[in-house]
């Protein structure tokens, strides 16, 4: 029953929610959020002294039920979605800050998309994974359509089409497997598909890759990402960029890294390439903007790129770095959007031309500020160092000399961006000479969100040795594990 | 009372409860014979749109057990909550319990599926029926 | 190009700013003694380390569990290299922490100063004590980090940002490279400890790998100790303040890539292309420093030039094998420290007191700063390597190594050049300043420094003339810190290394040349100003180029990737997808087994028809509602085909939803008083049409092929056998579809109905708009 809770607990509790009156709504909300972690910490106890935890829907015997597995993996990002979603509870406590509309779909939608998630990562059957993509895409849809003005529905639109496109792909792509080994249990699948003849399998993973792609808004797929995040909330943004492109990425692990092992070669070199763009592409497209929230959002496709790279190593470190860099990369990012939506509290802008003088005015933010970033350039002790280290030190050693002279070009420019924002939000003065820091007031749920969120951080860069042999364990029992 | 009015009328009165009916049949019977939760769910949604067509939004709305939002959930709901009294008997999550209770002439098998599909029946009714309702709403309204 | 404001009139702005943040000598006075206890820390580390270093033998190693999975452990090793900059770390820290109080008195964020100054020292700390590679880059990073914070101290002015910037981002990009080059070496050496890797350089010096992990090693010692080309950004950097500079650029950070070579010298001194590489790189960039240095007017950014060059003498003198080298690299490092702290403090003391740092406003300050002048004279006595000071026995040890080495005659003459021109900045900064003639016509009262700004100078100096008298009482610490370097040294020997004769001969040289560039200043420095052309080829500009190369790039490529039309992002999206499978089908092509086509059953065919020609249909009108029924054909005809291969539940189903679709959104469209025209082909759409085309058909192909393949293969019939098996006895259910829904997949089930739960939550608010607007 533990492995189910990643999806019941949230379902039940945004089903509660609609059947609620919205003076309600929050507070069971609330206690649907505060249950999550606790399911998932008991899930992840659970999988690390006994190994993975599994369980068929109805007691059928496999392969004909529906099996929900858990390892550590899942467990591992059962717990960001959780904790995210208690994040972005706390900061709507406020009410201030760049906060949602308090309007009676927030909640229920919230807990839905947390729900598609958490299923995504516990499921093992093909189909049942392409049930809980759709469940996230439709709730994802609605938060973005929220605030209903114009360019929210502009960004809605282009999120549902091209979103929509990749769904239908993953539709093909499964109902094509399933007609070329008649199987989607994940196990029984892996096993068919590697009875297949060479010819087939290679079309069809790649096809099923591709839909995983777009999901992870990989280069040259990615255009949704950065059309549409920039007009959330900023909680529901961190959100988003916490949790959405870590789905389509955890599936492109699970099912190249584990169930389809192994996969074919050049899928991967071609994934490799796809990353370098991915990495180089982002990290220019941050250099190249001034908004905050489309700074950041490229910058989430240039660290997608990395986590592609270590999941291209095809190997079990590969896979550790890859999974070290989502957990790193959904703590960091949502963090620092968070951070965004504090400077926009501070100077009412997002756009870096228009702010500034906060190294004076608000040099606790500052520091807040510098030591995320710091983490997200990958500068020593931090989750970022530890992550992309990992990540080169792979590459190096089996011997892709260029990817890893791209991943760390990709490093530099993302430096440069990250500079950029110092400079021009902290730095430098702010345009208007009569501009002064407005009172903190109505923030403290706010400031204990984002603290929260930083100390974990912390401690993931300067403890990192238990993160680290966590993931280790992780990737190994990825093949053995579902 | 013009001829119209009371083709509205008997049509309310009548052919909206046996569409209805006729839709819980289809759910009824889905188990063992073409039908289901699906098919009832949306010839209950096609029952709400007559009314709609033939009168207005609203009035489907107000013939609706629960607004369609809550009664969408309370379908999923069900539908979850059917997959629980499995696991206090100790099997895995969504397995189904039987109890088949005998009559003089034949015998009654109840079970949580009946609940399922009773679940998926409302989830389609207000979901669909409400996307509908909400849709026919918003013209009424243009005009 | 150069920095904008960066020379001449930056000097007083400077000044203008800090005074008006600056109090009056008392205030100062309390102030300096309140931030005092800033010099607590360091002071005490420093009397620890001397203690220590008398009752405690070297090496000291100490090692902590910090992450085993990495193999990466808190493991420090303090050797005699690793305790000279201990001691340098610590004691100029001091110096610092006290001259700081007093320059920065008054002024408020001082306190900001003085964290980031002990944060800074402690990562030189660890970083100089590291015996992991992965620890030292941790503190080598953390450094470039709070020296980019330091140096932008004066965060209001651009000039500052933008050599900040220009700091982090070269010696940040060059500790990318170095940490390729660690995670290389120590996959080639087989470990992360610098120990174990020096033990093992002979295996280490045979792999293939090695030049390339050297190279990357090299890239990124040399941004950090701002060796040619990375040599620029250092002077630029003179825009922290003054305590600031003396610390950062005397004592500690831009030495600590020297530092790293040094440390790796133990290993590969015997290989060509480590001598090589280093004497080059060295010897150019201290040549390049010196003639920049004539060019400047600015005292500080002369001290900044000939910091380069000294760095580039370093360089050169790791390069080189042998023991004297050893030595003199030990030698230079102290005496460096020694003479180029005071010089700064002497810098921030006339700056503080007479408002300038251009040498041209600045002569005669002897009367008017008379302690600063006897700290000045007598560190520009060790710069100048003449005797009774620490720098002789630097230059002696220096010169006994290029002998020993027996260097190119390019590389003498070259360092011949370089001492000259520092005989010529020790004569600028305290004869020209001092003791030149005093301008008649001053405005300002320059006054001399307060104490907390002049003991630490005269403290230094007093240091340097006492270990020029006495080589003697520094020999253990040189001869240990040599040893570090090149590990068959004998400390003992370091007392009859010194040799009279070399030494005199190449001090009267550069003596010479350096008093005839010291009355040639102003005529060289006019001839250099005319060559500024030149700079065009500098690789400061190639590296204000590559930035803006870098926003050209960036510009040129977002604006095309994120154009913000979803048609042509759909298309690209389709597009790169039908291209990769398609690549896929070719490559797989040749192995697959393609089906022979067989004859399909009639009402199959025609089913397919009816859909093909719904959805054509589709593409091709344009009038709402006529579009609205060919779509529903394409429904219908999913129903009927559905119906035809034994799924009559899916097929009533799909008829149901069809028909409720078709009639609402018929009645919506009709309902609707004015029918919308004709779906307008906006410009911009219809230049993608002919591409659309194109990939749609391809895409359409590929999809078709990928079915063939697929149905080609016998269909494995073990699930829906197990369903219609067990639907009965199992389900209690005959039918079977109903059955897999609510009961085999019923979790698929609970999943969809969620979806088209929350699809209604997420739909409403925007058709509740719609009826309101």
């Amino acid at each position: 029953m533990l492995v189910l809770t990643p999806l019941l607990v949230p379902l039940a509790t945004a089903l509660v929610c609609l059947l609620l009156p919205p003076a309600w709504q929050q507070r069971a909300s609330l206690a649907g959020a505060l249950l999550l972690p606790a399911c998932g910490l008991a899930l992840a106890g659970e999988v690390v002294s006994n190994g993975p935890l599994t369980v068929v829907a109805g007691g059928w015997p496999l392969p004909f039920g529906i099996e929900f597995a858990a390892d550590r993996l899942s467990a591992a990002l059962v717990l960001v979605a959780a904790l995210m979603l208690n994040v972005v509870l706390l900061w709507q406590a406020g009410g201030s800050a760049d906060a949602a509309p308090a309007a009676p779909t927030l909640q229920p939608l919230l807990q839905g998309l947390v729900a598609g998630a958490g299923a995504a990562f516990v499921t093992a059957d093909l189909f049942n994974l392409y049930v809980w993509f759709e469940l996230t895409l439709i709730c994802a849809l609605g938060l973005l359509a929220l605030r209903g003005g114009l360019r929210q529905l502009d960004a809605t639109l282009k999120y549902f089409v091209l979103n929509v496109f990749g769904t239908l792909l993953l539709l093909a792509a499964v109902a094509l497997l399933y007609a070329a080994t008649g199987q989607l249990n994940f196990r029984a699948l892996g096993a068919a598909t590697a009875a297949l003849p060479a010819g087939i399998a290679l079309p069809l993973l790649t096809l099923l890759s591709l839909a995983f792609l777009i999901k992870a808004a990989a280069f040259p797929f990615f255009a949704w990402l950065p059309a549409s995040y920039h007009t959330l909330p900023a909680p529901l943004l961190a959100l988003f960029s916490a949790l959405l492109a870590k789905i389509g990425l955890y599936a492109l692990v699970r099912t190249l890294g584990a169930v389809f092992q192994p996969a074919p070669d050049l899928l991967f070199a071609v994934l490799g390439w796809i990353a370098v763009v991915s990495m180089l592409s982002g990290a220019l497209g941050a250099a190249y903007h001034w908004d905050l929230r489309r700074i950041l959002a490229f910058h989430s496709i240039s660290q997608i790129g990395y986590i592609l790279l270590a999941i291209a190593l095809a190997s079990p470190a590969g896979n550790a770095a890859a999974i070290l860099f989502m957990l790193h990369h959904s703590l960091v990012k949502a963090a620092l959007i968070l951070t965004a939506a504090l400077i926009f509290h501070a100077c009412g802008h997002y756009d870096l031309r228009r702010v500034g003088g906060l190294y004076a005015g608000r040099p606790g933010l500052s520091l807040v500020f510098l030591l995320l970033a710091l983490s997200l350039i990958g500068i020593p002790p931090s989750s970022g160092f530890w992550s992309k280290f990992l990540v080169v030190r792979q590459t190096l050693l089996q011997g892709e000399y260029l990817w890893a002279a791209f991943a760390l070009a990709a490093g530099a420019v993302t430096l440069y961006s990250m500079l950029k924002i110092w400079l021009e939000a902290f730095w430098k003065p702010h345009p208007d000479e009569s501009w002064r820091a407005p009172a903190n007031d109505r923030l403290l749920p706010a400031h204990a969100a984002l603290g929260g969120l930083l100390l974990l951080i912390l401690s993931f860069g300067l403890l990192p040795e238990s993160w680290i042999a966590y993931v280790m364990a992780a990737a190994d029992s990825l093949r053995g594990g579902s | 009372m013009g001829p119209r009015a009371l083709l509205a009328e008997i049509f309310l009165r009548v052919l909206h409860p046996a569409l209805l009916l006729a839709s819980l049949w289809i759910l009824l019977r889905g188990h063992n014979a073409p039908g289901g939760g699906f098919i009832g769910g949306l010839l209950a949604v096609a029952a709400s749109a007559a009314v709609a067509l033939t009168f207005t939004a609203a009035e489907a709305r107000r013939r609706l057990p629960l607004p369609p939002t809550p009664l969408a959930a309370l379908g999923v709901l069900l539908a979850l909550l059917s997959g629980l009294p499995g696991v206090l008997g100790g099997h895995p999550f969504l397995t189904h319990l039987w109890f088949i209770v005998p009559l003089p002439v034949s015998e009654l098998p109840l079970s949580t599926v009946i609940l399922f599909d009773l679940g998926v029946y409302l989830a389609v009714w207000g979901a669909v029926g409400g996307f509908c309702l909400s849709l026919l709403a918003a013209v009424e309204a243009e005009r | 190009m150069s920095l904008p404001g960066a020379n001449g009139g930056r000097a007083t702005a400077r000044h203008e700013e800090m005074s008006a943040a600056r109090s009056d000598a008392p205030l100062a006075w309390t102030a300096g003694a309140s931030a005092l206890p800033w010099a607590l820390l360091p002071a005490s580390l420093f009397g620890l380390l001397v203690g220590g270093l008398i009752s405690v033998p070297l090496p000291w190693r100490v090692s902590w569990r910090w992450i085993p999975a990495l193999d990466l452990h808190f493991a420090l090793y303090v050797d005699g290299l690793a305790a000279q900059f201990l001691l340098l770390i610590t004691g100029i820290g001091t110096l610092v922490a006290v001259y700081g109080a007093g320059y920065l008195a008054g002024d408020r964020r001082r306190w900001r100063v003085f964290t980031l100054l002990l944060l800074f020292m402690l990562a030189m700390i660890g970083a100089v004590s590291s015996d992991h590679l992965l620890l030292l880059f941790v503190f080598w990073e953390l450094t470039s980090v709070l020296s980019f914070l330091l140096v932008g101290f004066d965060h209001a002015r651009e000039s500052s940002r933008k050599a900040a910037q220009q700091a982090l981002l070269i010696t940040g990009t060059g500790g990318l490279f170095l940490l390729a080059g660690i995670i290389l070496l120590a996959e080639i050496g087989g470990s992360y400890s610098l120990r174990q890797l020096i033990a093992a350089a002979p295996a280490i010096a045979a792999d293939a790998r090695l030049p390339a992990a050297l190279t990357l090693l090299f890239i990124g010692a040399f941004s950090k100790s701002a060796q040619f080309p990375f040599h620029f950004w250092l002077p630029n950097a003179m825009a922290a303040p003054t305590p600031v500079s003396a610390y950062l650029h005397s004592a500690t950070l831009v030495k600590l890539g020297i530092y790293l070579l040094a440390r790796l010298d133990a290993a590969f001194s015997d290989l060509p292309f480590w001598e090589y590489s280093l004497v080059g790189v060295g010897t150019l960039t201290a040549v390049v420093a010196a003639v920049q240095t004539v060019r400047e007017r600015d005292l500080k950014r002369i001290l900044a030039w000939s910091t380069v060059a000294t760095l580039g003498t370093l360089t050169m003198l790791v390069g080189l094998p042998g023991h004297g080298a050893a030595l003199a690299v030990a030698a230079l490092f102290f005496a460096h420290a020694l003479y180029k702290a005071p010089l700064f403090f002497v810098a921030g003391n006339l700056d503080h007191g007479a408002g300038t740092r251009d040498i041209d406003r600045l002569t005669g300050m002897r009367r008017h700063l008379p302690w600063t002048a006897v700290a000045a004279l007598l560190a520009a006595l060790s710069m100048a390597g003449l005797p009774l000071s620490f720098g002789f026995v630097a230059k002696d040890a220096m010169t006994l190594a290029k002998v020993e080495a027996g260097v190119f005659a390019l590389v003498s003459h070259a360092t011949l050049f370089v001492g000259s021109v520092s005989v010529a900045v020790a004569a600028v900064a305290a004869i020209h300043i001092f003791w030149g003639r005093d301008a008649a016509d001053r405005t300002t009262h320059p006054h001399e420094a307060p104490l907390p700004m002049l003991l630490p100078p005269l403290l230094l100096v007093a240091l340097a003339v006492l270990f020029g008298l006495r080589p003697t009482l520094v020999d253990p610490l040189l001869g240990a810190a040599a040893q570090a370097i090149a590990p068959s040294f004998d400390p003992l020997q370091v007392d009859s290394s010194y040799d009279a004769w070399p030494v005199a001969e190449a001090s009267i040289a550069t003596l010479v040349f350096g008093v005839l560039i010291y009355f040639g200043w102003d005529r060289l420095h006019a001839l250099l100003d005319r060559a500024r052309d030149l700079d065009e080829l500098g690789p400061e500009s190639w590296y204000w180029r590559k930035l803006k190369f870098v926003h050209r790039l960036a510009a040129w490529l977002t604006r095309r990737l994120q154009h913000g039309a979803l048609p042509g992002y759909l298309l690209t999206l389709a597009g790169a997808v039908t291209l990769m499978l398609l690549a896929a089908l070719l490559v797989a092509g040749a192995e697959a087994a393609w089906p022979s086509p067989a004859p399909l059953p009639l009402p199959v065919v025609g089913c397919a028809l009816l859909i093909a020609g719904g959805a054509l249909a589709a593409v091709l009108v344009r009038d709402h509602l006529v579009l609205l029924l060919v779509s529903g054909l394409v429904g219908y005809g999913s129903a009927l085909l559905f119906l035809f291969t034994g799924a009559p539940d899916l097929a009533l189903t799909q008829f149901a939803v069809e028909t409720v679709f078709v009639v609402v959104a018929a009645t919506t469209l009709r309902r609707l008083r004015q029918m919308p025209a004709p779906l307008p082909v906006a410009a911009s759409e219809a230049r993608w049409r002919p591409l659309a085309l194109l990939v749609a058909l391809a895409f359409s192909l590929a999809l078709s092929a990928l079915l063939l393949l697929a149905a080609g293969l016998p269909f494995d019939t073990q699930l829906s056998d197990f369903f219609a098996a067990e639907s009965l006895p199992a389900a209690h259910g005959r039918n079977v579809v109903n059955v897999i829904i609510v009961d085999f997949r019923a979790l698929d089930t609970l999943g969809e109905i969620a979806v088209v739960a929350l699809a209604l939550v997420a739909a409403l608010p925007l058709l509740r708009r719609a009826g309101r607007s």
